[in-house]
């Protein structure tokens, strides 16, 4: 070691005896030209289609799909390559994506997405890699051939235009509507808000004393018996419940909730007059009188309906219950105002009533990238925060007397 | 003097082991060793700016 340090030493500090200074710069003048352009030409043999698709990964999945879609050809023969949308174009960006990439290349070798089936099941977490990039930079990579300044809006059809001026005004992402331009969109049913994992964890801490009431923070199953094996119904996340008992791995909770009087009255929501679903008992049991207590019946004067006040006990797995509510309305909120605000400006929460809201939802979050269970709880506290709710100026055409006789 | 300088030169030349040694340092440094280094500088530069991406800053502007 010793030796080596001083022989580098001697190379960098020692003069040469017999090769003159010019020979000596002009020899390392060539050496630099060339290794540079070596680097650079490396650096562009890396960033080709060619050195992309010998990957089988690439070539199997990703390639074929590309090759259905406009950016592989079309009318006037210009086409996108892979690195010309998935590697950053200015220097530091792209040196990074490279490094980056070493991860991909262990990938490779480990066989981690080796099969379409594997590649299939890890792509919506690798979809949503390359979104977070594009949503993080506006989609500059697309924007190096699609940008809003050279845009003729005059020239695009009528419905795009709106939804392309605004966007510009907005200088918005190109990724945050236009996902699935060049390859297939992720399966989105196993999607998870990753939110939800902090709230679970939570109330997996979350002490829980019998006689006082909680919040749901998943939807959990309901069962007659102690040892959850006779399964009654379910009941919806952010209802509140009240603990009566804890037995090893079961609680007992009583719901006292309202129903229409009408058909089996399975479908328990949690105020008078409002369709805020809050547990679905199956057939037979919501008609048990054993199980289900009746307090009153009271005509609701907008629908003609009775609507009966029930309360009734059952047991669910433990784990799932927090005191507060406000924590599950967050992550609602904020997925709310991220995921509808991407097309339009998302409604004031009280801009409608409790019964509009669950049409509208249903028929905007097919636009959306929402899982099943986010979609549900953002229903929930829009319902749960509509202008039956609200004292603000929206609360004009609610049913305010059923609220009131509602609410203790 | 004559004999002085030659024997500095053959000093020298003992300790270096002549100008021949001279040519391989230099052709080795200039277009293998330094190379080297700079691949592997602009590798360590690009780690570097990822990690931070991932501990800091989050992916770029």
């Amino acid at each position: 070691m010793r030796k080596l340090f001083r022989f580098i030493a001697d190379l960098f500090l020692r003069p040469s005896v017999r090769i003159g200074l010019g020979v000596l710069v002009t020899g390392g003048f060539i050496a630099g030209v060339l290794s540079w352009q070596g680097f650079n030409t490396a650096m562009e043999a890396t960033n080709k289609e060619e050195f992309c698709i010998s990957c089988h990964t690439m070539h199997d999945n990703l390639l074929p799909e590309l090759q259905k879609t406009v950016h592989w050809n079309n009318r006037s023969g210009v086409r996108a390559r892979c690195p010309d949308c998935h590697v950053p174009h200015n220097f530091t960006d792209k040196v990074a994506r490279k490094m980056q990439a070493s991860r991909e290349v262990w990938g490779h070798l480990v066989g981690t997405i080796g099969t379409r089936e594997k590649f299939k099941e890890h792509r919506l977490v690798l979809a949503q890699r390359e979104w977070a990039r594009f949503s993080a930079n506006g989609s500059k990579e697309c924007r190096a051939c699609h940008d809003y300044k050279d845009m003729d809006f005059d020239k695009m059809r009528p419905s795009s235009q709106v939804a392309m001026r605004s966007a510009a005004a907005r200088d918005q992402s190109c990724v945050d509507c236009h996902k699935g331009v060049a390859h297939q969109l992720p399966e989105m049913k196993g999607a998870r808000n990753p939110a939800f994992d902090t709230l679970v964890s939570n109330a997996s801490g979350q002490s829980v004393s019998a006689g006082n009431e909680y919040y749901l923070v998943v939807p959990q199953d309901l069962f007659a018996d102690e040892a959850l094996t006779q399964r009654i119904g379910s009941v919806e996340v952010a209802t509140q419940v009240k603990v009566l008992e804890t037995k090893g791995d079961a609680q007992r909770i009583e719901l006292a909730l309202w129903r229409k009087n009408k058909g089996y009255g399975r479908v328990w929501y949690s105020n008078f007059g409002l369709n805020i679903t809050s547990a679905i008992l199956d057939k037979e049991m919501a008609r048990d009188a054993g199980l289900v207590n009746v307090l009153a019946s009271q005509e609701d004067p907008m629908t003609g309906l009775e609507w009966q006040q029930v309360k009734a006990s059952a047991w669910m797995r433990k784990g799932s219950l927090i005191d507060s509510v406000e924590p599950i309305w967050t992550i609602a909120r904020a997925s709310y105002n991220t995921s509808c605000s991407v097309c339009h400006r998302q409604p004031d929460e009280a801009h409608f009533d409790t019964n509009t809201w669950p049409g509208l939802f249903a028929g905007m979050v097919g636009f959306t990238s929402i899982d099943q269970d986010t979609a549900r709880v953002v229903l929930k506290y829009l319902q749960s925060h509509s202008s039956d709710f609200s004292t603000s100026q929206h609360g004009a055409g609610s049913p305010e007397g059923a609220l009131q006789t509602a609410r203790p | 003097m004559k004999t002085q300088h030659s024997a500095a030169a053959v000093m020298s030349n003992e300790a270096t082991g002549g100008s021949r040694s001279d040519w391989r340092n230099f052709l080795l440094l200039a277009f293998v060793g330094l190379p080297v280094v700079m691949v592997g500088a602009i590798a360590a530069y690009g780690f570097v700016v990822w990690f931070l991406q991932l501990a800091f800053f989050g992916p770029p502007s």
